[in-house]
């Protein structure tokens, strides 16, 4: 996936320091207007930075952030398991077998081509307001991503490596474990990453709308209570943790699939 | 095969297909079709036995579909959802590819721009609903500010790649037989980023009737997203999946759409 | 081993196109060979004669339509432990050290730890990749990677060796010294050679014998004796009898090409 920011190997000091100091001084920029810009007298307007700096101190001493924080994860955490251990084993079925893809493949499809929030209400219907759902929401956003990746993964093996280690007689087991998953190992972790994604989405998705128990209950206590500071720190709270947690990520993807 | 390539292979359905195009991947495909008959027929079997409140049978679904059709609460819902899509979308597309050919083009738009445009590509926008909510309320300001939110990283991450990815060898030929800058931009820059600026455009457009969608149904006033908290929230669980269906059509047509503008617009991608 | 019954035998087979979906192409014509053991037979002709096709029905890698195929008097059904193969695309796995491809095959039987090692160091020297166990592939050249394939098709200690244009991706100062190092290995145990080939030269150094198939549909044409003596150096490329047997090979290899191009024009 193609990424905007620009890398420069020359040891001119420009270009050692202008990647750091331009974006640090647009964000500076964007600070000061930000807190220009904000009002913090009328209730329903942009708060300044500073205002929402306040906020977040504020919640996270108070202790309901990190509260909500840790109830939100709980979800992101059994829903991704969950979708790992089940989509990983479905995607290597599916590129082992051309008619399981084909069985499989269709609903995929649907589900990465849809607004997901769109299941979010039956899902209230059929499971409720509490942990399990917003599990189920997770679940469902990540296994798309992982389950495609690792078919992939698993159909992209060489043909020539394939022959080989029929040639030597390695039984269909051995070749699973020997040729195919190392091979689709990178695919797999791609697969992993970009539901990992997908799966911070749909808790932040089934935060929003459930509204019941993490962060989402706490935005709309403070939606409630037109305290603009408070809903800007929990938003950036939900959009910088995906942001953080995707670069790690990367960087995890990165270390593991280097190959000498 | 790059992970990339592979899935661009999956989602890269045949476009605008004709008929007999149709036929031959039905023909291929009759596995699938099968199979998800079958799964439709159990279904209906399933949900007229054990009638569960929340699972209507497709027959139900089918006749809620048809009455919401009837009584027009379906096109009001559509018109207002397609009348945010669009003007969010063009203004979406308009801006991205606009600042995507400035961050191509010029290093210090790319360094200084760049890192903020990556954090945000990869955050969850969702996440900034409640506060667009707060600050522009409930109208259609928000609803089209959520669609270019949406929108619009795809489609600038996209159009710099394309504009970065021109051939230097291809630049330098025009050079020498006398192609001043704007000519280059126009005749080799541009097509050479025709394919990268189509994926943007179609991954544009698919986050932006997801955010689409997510909006209205946060918002919970107009459009479809509405109907759905509404019929979420009254238990009228067969409208509710009539609803999804015409959810669904409508992104699989979004999209099928944006293939074929792509095709029309900028020919001679693969 | 006086035992002179044949290793391969190959009687009245046939081999169709796409025989898997019931296609009509015909890719082998009734192929009648004997193969004694311990010989190294060349198979050489144009594309579209059907040698590596032949190679891998050898492997049980792929079915073939009628006829008989036989390893030591029993039919082909699947690859076995007796016969491994050498690839041209090398098939090594870019994420194992040259020890732990040499070592795949052994792995695959259950051989591990310091009886797999033994076998593993033996082969490795071998072949002459001494203090090169601990790389990966992507760090080799070509030549090197092929000698690791050797190496792992050793390894397992087949009775028949099966090799699929091994260096026919390899530059030609590299090919030599391969052909040179290959006979000098099989000199050590003379195993049964299959060798599949587009190079005459290659094919008179290395071989007992030269079958030359012709194209579309696959048949042998000829076999050629090469009865030059062994072991062979680099002088025998010299030798007037390999030049004539060479000449001789490249004579009926481009009377086909031609006569096919005819027949095409």
């Amino acid at each position: 996936m193609a990424t905007a920011s620009g890398f420069s190997q020359s040891t001119d000091w420009k270009a050692r320091y202008l990647p750091l100091l331009l974006p640090l001084g647009l964000l500076a920029v964007i600070i000061a207007a930000w807190q220009a810009i904000g009002d913090d007298s009328a209730s329903i307007a942009l708060p300044t930075f500073m205002r929402t700096v306040r906020s977040f101190y504020e919640l996270i001493v108070s202790g309901e952030l990190p509260l909500a924080f840790f109830r939100s994860n709980i979800a992101l955490f059994w829903g991704y398991l969950l979708a790992l251990a089940v989509a990983i084993p479905l995607g290597i079925a599916m590129g082992s077998a051309d008619t399981v893809r084909k069985l499989v493949n269709p609903y995929l499809m649907i589900l990465i081509s849809m607004p997901l929030i769109t299941v979010l209400p039956i899902l209230q219907l059929i499971f409720g307001l509490g942990l399990m759902t917003r599990v189920v929401v997770v679940f469902i956003f990540a296994i798309v991503y992982i389950a495609l990746n690792t078919c992939v993964g698993v159909r992209s093996v060489p043909v020539d490596l394939q022959e080989m280690s029929r040639s030597f007689c390695a039984s269909r087991r051995q070749q699973l474990f020997k040729v195919v998953l190392p091979h689709a190992f990178p695919a797999i972790m791609a697969g992993a990453r970009l539901g990992l994604g997908r799966g911070i989405v749909g808790m932040v998705i089934a935060e929003l709308f459930l509204m019941s128990e993490g962060l989402g209950s706490l935005l709309s206590f403070y939606m409630t209570r037109f305290d603009t500071g408070a809903v800007l720190a929990i938003a950036l709270t939900m959009v910088l943790e995906g942001v953080v947690v995707i670069s790690l990520a990367r960087r995890v993807e990165a270390a593991l699939t280097r190959r000498p | 095969m790059s992970v990339t390539a592979g899935l661009a292979g999956f989602l890269a359905q045949p476009g605008v297909g004709s008929m007999s195009v149709a036929i031959e991947n039905l023909r291929r495909n009759w596995i699938s079709v099968l199979s998800a008959a079958a799964l439709i027929a159990a279904w209906e079997v399933v949900a007229r036995i054990a009638d569960f409140p929340y699972l209507p049978p497709p027959t139900r679904v089918l006749a809620a579909l048809w009455t919401l059709s009837l009584n027009g609460t379906i096109l009001k819902a559509l018109s207002a959802t397609l009348f945010a899509l669009m003007i969010g979308l063009g203004s979406a597309i308009v801006l991205g590819i606009g600042i995507g050919t400035a961050i191509g083009l010029s290093r210090i738009a790319r360094l200084t721009l760049g890192p903020f445009i990556d954090a945000l590509m990869s955050a969850s926008m969702t996440a900034f609903v409640p506060l667009f909510i707060l600050l522009f309320g409930l109208g259609i300001e928000t609803r089209i500010i959520v669609v270019i939110a949406f929108a619009f990283f795809p489609i600038v991450v996209n159009t710099q790649a394309g504009m970065m990815a021109a051939r230097e060898d291809l630049i330098e030929m025009a050079r020498s037989f006398g192609a001043g800058r704007w000519e280059i931009f126009w005749k080799v820059r541009l097509p050479a980023a025709y394919d990268h600026i189509a994926t943007g455009l179609r991954m544009g457009m698919a986050r932006g009737v997801e955010g689409n969608i997510t909006g209205e149904v946060l918002i919970a006033a107009v459009g479809l997203g509405a109907l759905v908290t509404q019929y979420g929230r009254a238990f009228t669980t067969d409208r509710l999946f009539a609803i999804v269906i015409v959810i669904i059509v409508m992104s699989f047509a979004a999209s099928r759409l944006a293939q074929m503008l792509c095709g029309i617009f900028m020919p001679g991608r693969r | 081993m006086l035992d002179n019954s044949p290793s391969i035998q190959f009687r009245d087979l046939v081999k169709r196109y796409g025989s898997e979906g019931g296609g009509s192409l015909l890719v082998l014509d009734e192929i009648n060979l004997a193969i004694r053991p311990g010989e190294f037979v060349s198979l050489i002709g144009p594309s579209g004669c059907g040698k590596t096709t032949l190679l891998k029905i050898i492997d049980g890698l792929i079915p073939y339509d009628a006829g008989d195929a036989l390893v030591d008097g029993k039919p082909v059904t699947g690859p076995g432990p007796e016969r491994a193969v050498v690839f041209q695309s090398f098939a090594l796995l870019p994420w194992r050290t040259v020890r732990q491809n040499v070592a795949f095959g052994l792995e695959l039987r259950g051989i591990k730890g310091a009886e797999a090692d033994e076998i593993v160091d033996r082969y490795i020297t071998m072949v002459g990749l001494k203090g090169f166990e601990n790389h990966h592939p992507s760090q080799l050249s070509g030549g090197m990677q092929q000698r690791v394939g050797l190496a792992r098709a050793l390894a397992v200690n087949p009775r028949i060796l099966l090799m699929d244009e091994p260096f026919g991706a390899l530059d030609a100062q590299t090919r030599n010294l391969l052909q040179a190092d290959l006979e000098r290995i099989w000199e050590a145990d003379q195993k049964t050679v299959v060798f599949v080939t587009h190079a005459m030269d290659e094919a008179v150094f290395l071989s007992d014998r030269v079958v030359i198939l012709s194209p579309r549909p696959g048949r042998i044409h000829e076999i050629v004796d090469i009865d030059l003596p062994r072991p062979r150096g680099e002088e025998i490329r010299t030798h007037p009898r390999f030049v004539e047997l060479t000449q001789h090979i490249w004579d009926v290899l481009r009377g086909m090409i031609v006569r096919d191009q005819e027949v095409s024009a």
